[in-house]
């Protein structure tokens, strides 16, 4: 399946190669790759189709079609969307002041919610509050028990009233049992129930009817496929939501879900579950989510990285230089240097889409050492003679062979294909024929 | 002999039985309308389960609470525990057609004016994603139908439908392996986090007791707070023997112990319940190959079953699931529970096209009776109906 989007991609920037500019089309068959990504994530099929249009518009509406790496740039922006909509305010929870602060989970069968309370419970006694965990599912067998062997673990009390009781009630006396105390929050745990079960969607509208809660967190299992829209959708129209928490990160799974949930329900995600043990809950960053969603994070670090090495002025620069075949040395050793600032050769080309693939083919082998000789070559040079290579005759060859430590040879082979270039160049209407592969490599 | 063929649906040939069946059936519904029965192909052995399963019924209503232990001398094989299809049919149509329309419907209202072009394709595509299929089914799907629509094989949305139909139960009909028969017959149940391993555990053991076979549990669950105890109250309300150590204690031993207590109890049945575990840690899944090894270590001679409990809102990584959990502890048989929420559980196309492992069972609520006998053709059809 699609487990690597850096291939996918790859293989169509390989096509789009040498065309500098995407049209329309080119767009379309891109974004149709990224269609299959998302869905290959699990993210529902109309948030999707929405996505995939607005990147679109974005990418029509901007320069970027004309830009030098315009593969990169819809990337970019499809990045950028994604981390737009799983963002927004992540505020935790927010505590109340006057009185004790009472949080519930709720959410479908096995997502984890027991859990995730006793470790909400775990990180706030941490930070010094005094807490209540609070049984509330009186369905699941052992449920209760479950909640109080992780409230005993961790030194937090847990209220409970058996399994007889309508959670509504359990949670009223729960708050007059705690407020003596000086309880600083409650977190009420729910049984877990299928978002169309009217009766048990009801028992949890009854809990906020007669009590003041301060945050409903739903709580989605990463793994959810599809449904996942319709059971926010629905949790959020008949309790209301507050907030999200994804639980079982710690698995393999890309975590489309949190794209839908938070496009369906416009709730913050608030804490990631990433572990059975009960320290195991972390805060949500939006940039890694849409990483692994897309399931290419090298792809946008070498995006990353290629822009801050070289930027655009500068790149327009050189474009000009190479038109009028005015490209030096000089050039070519600054485009040396940018190229190490961006790691290692080798590095960059496991980052750039396809060359992975590429590189395990025995005759496609970067040879490190040979750009390193190269550029000690042309450290050896004067200035004068970077910028008007002609003037290096025989003498100066010798004296820049041994300065580098290489061989006259090697000197003029360089000096060779150095000329070629620049004849290639010059043949060449447009230069964005050969940028458009990556930013700033113009061989 | 796998622990599925144990259960049967019910089949229309058998006229003979059809008749102690429905007669049962009346005392069924007069007594307690949501029981199940039993059916015995066996004529010779069919009065002995008939007054076995009042004894059951009178039990499970308080006049008799005795265990009727004399009655195991009918030994499992002879019983096929049916699992009601009408209820069950009819539920999972409910919880697939609850919030969204059927396949049926929806292929109509997409073929509305009986041309397959570019469009209807395309929604079509969304169609079967939006059941988590994958999109590597889908695109299968979609090109073939688009194949035979220019052949003119296709041309209006009964076409279509049934051609869907007959796809997809190509896709789950495979020939399954035939293991040994043993007593007892040993079932491990696994599973990521919170799927339903220990809920179907009990399931499972209702269906069997009422098939009059002697059931054990072993609590191989003894790391999650409470495990040990959830499979407890289902040990109760199922009257099964539950084999447990403390919560912490090694797993494999548990099992150890439970196997070789099995044997001298002269069980019919093992059900073993293992920690929900992700199937990308690498150590937890080791455990799961030293159980395996540590049943072989008590018995050689018993057949282990390993049964993979799936959840149907699972999406895309349910395959993934699936393919590690086989590598390393080899799958016979999957389960995929609630069914009764709006997923449709697509992800078992997938899944059983690539490691050609069957469905055996689904899960359709949280009771004891929640638990039907997988079969493809109801389940398309429920998904299409
Ligand atoms: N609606 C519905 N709920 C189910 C079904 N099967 C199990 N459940 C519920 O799902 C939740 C988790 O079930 P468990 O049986 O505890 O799952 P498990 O796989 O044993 O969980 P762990 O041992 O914690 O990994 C419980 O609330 C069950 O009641 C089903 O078919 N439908
Ligand atoms: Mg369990």
């Amino acid at each position: 399946m699609f487990e690597n989007l850096t291939e996918k991609l790859g293989d169509i920037f390989d096509k789009l190669k040498g065309k500098g500019k995407l049209t329309e089309k080119d767009l379309d068959i891109t974004l149709r790759e990224v269609k299959l990504v998302l869905l290959g994530a699990d993210v529902n099929f109309k948030v999707v189709k929405d996505f995939i249009k607005n990147v679109k518009e974005k990418s029509l509406g901007s320069e970027i079609l004309k830009s030098l790496s315009p593969g990169h740039q819809v990337i970019k922006i499809v990045n950028e969307e994604l981390v737009d909509i799983l963002g927004g305010e992540n505020e935790k929870i927010i505590f109340n002041s006057n009185r004790v602060t009472k949080i519930m989970l709720v959410g479908l069968q096995g997502s984890g919610k027991t859990t995730t309370c006793a470790k909400i419970a775990y990180n706030y006694k941490a930070q010094n509050k005094k807490i209540l965990l609070v049984a509330a599912d009186i369905y699941r067998p052992a449920a209760i028990k479950q909640l109080k062997v992780l409230g005993d673990s961790i030194g937090v009390e847990v209220f409970s009233m058996g399994d007889k009781e309508e959670p509504w009630k359990i949670l009223k006396a729960a708050e007059e049992y705690a407020v003596p105390k000086g309880i600083d929050l409650i977190i009420l745990d729910t049984a877990g129930r299928l978002h169309i079960d009217e009766n048990l969607m009801e028992e949890l509208s009854l809990i906020k009817q007669n009590n003041i809660v301060d945050e409903t967190l739903l709580v989605v299992d990463a793994m959810t496929g599809q449904d996942a829209v319709n059971v926010a959708d629905k949790f959020n129209e008949k309790i209301g939501l507050s907030g999200l928490i994804l639980t079982k990160l710690d698995g393999d799974a890309r975590g489309g879900a949190a794209l839908s949930i938070k496009k369906v329900t416009g709730k913050p995600i608030k804490y990631i579950g990433v572990g059975e043990k009960i320290n195991q809950l972390e805060s949500f960053y939006p940039d890694r989510m849409a990483s692994r969603i897309l399931g290419m994070g090298d792809v946008l670090t070498l995006i990353e990285k290629a822009q801050s090495a070289f930027n655009e002025e500068e790149a327009k620069e050189l474009e000009k230089k190479f038109r009028k075949a005015e490209f030096t040395f000089e050039d070519f050793y600054k485009q040396l240097q940018q190229i190490k600032k961006m790691g290692s050769i080798s590095d960059i080309m496991n980052m750039i889409p396809g060359m992975g693939k590429l590189k395990k083919m025995q005759d496609v082998q970067v040879d490190e050492k040979e750009l390193v000789y190269v550029e000690a070559i042309i450290n050896s040079m004067t200035k004068e003679e970077r910028i008007r290579p002609n003037v290096i005759d025989g003498s100066r060859k010798k004296r820049i062979a041994s300065g580098a430590g290489r061989n006259v040879q090697e000197v003029n082979r360089l000096l060779k294909q150095f000329e070629d270039m620049k004849k290639m160049m010059k043949n060449m209407g447009k230069m964005q024929k050969m940028m458009g592969k990556m930013p700033g490599f113009p061989f | 002999m796998a622990l599925w063929k144990f259960f049967t649906k019910k089949s229309k040939k058998d006229d003979k039985n059809e008749c102690v069946e429905n007669k049962e059936q009346n005392k069924h519904e007069v007594e307690d309308n949501k029981e199940d029965l039993i059916e015995n192909t066996k004529e010779e052995k069919t009065k002995d389960i008939i007054e076995n399963n009042n004894v059951k019924i009178n039990e499970e209503i308080g006049i008799n609470d005795e265990i009727v232990e004399e009655k195991t001398k009918i030994i499992a094989e002879s019983n096929n525990i049916e699992l009601s299809k009408e209820s069950w049919f009819a539920r999972l149509k409910k919880g697939l057609s609850k919030t969204r329309d059927s396949f049926t419907y929806n292929v109509r209202k997409i073929l509305n004016f009986g041309e397959i072009d570019a469009d209807t394709l395309e929604e079509l595509e969304e169609l079967f994603i939006q059941s988590d299929i994958g999109t590597n089914i889908t695109f299968d799907l979609i090109e073939k139908i688009e194949k035979q629509s220019i052949l003119g094989k296709l041309k209006n949305s009964d076409e279509v439908i049934s051609f869907l139909k007959k796809e997809f139960i190509k896709t789950l009909e495979i020939e399954t392996r035939e293991k040994k028969s043993t007593k007892p017959s040993v079932t491990l149940v696994v599973g990521v986090n919170g799927v339903g391993k220990t809920t179907t555990i009990g399931k499972l053991a209702h269906h069997l007791k009422k098939g009059g076979s002697k059931v054990m549990m072993i609590a191989g669950d003894t790391f999650r707070a409470a495990a040990i105890e959830q499979l407890e109250i289902w040990a109760k309300r199922t009257d099964s023997v539950i084999v447990k150590h403390n919560e912490g204690a090694d797993s494999a031993s548990v099992v150890f112990d439970g196997i070789n207590s099995g044997i001298s109890k002269n069980m019919d049945f093992i059900l073993i319940d293992t920690a929900g575990r992700l199937h990308n840690k690498v150590n937890l899944m080791k455990e799961l190959e030293k159980i395996k090894n540590v049943i072989k270590k008590a018995n050689d001679n018993i057949e282990i079953e390993t049964l993979l409990v799936i959840d149907s809102t699972s999406g895309q990584n349910g395959l993934i699931q699936a393919r590690s959990f086989k590598q390393v502890v080899d799958i016979d048989g999957i389960i995929l529970t609630k069914l009764d929420g709006t997923a449709k559980g697509g992800i078992i196309f997938p899944i059983v096209s690539e490691l050609k492992v069957p469905v055996v069972f689904i899960g359709v609520g949280e009771g004891v009776d929640d638990l039907r006998f997988f079969d493809s053709e109801d389940f398309i059809s429920a998904l299409f109906d």
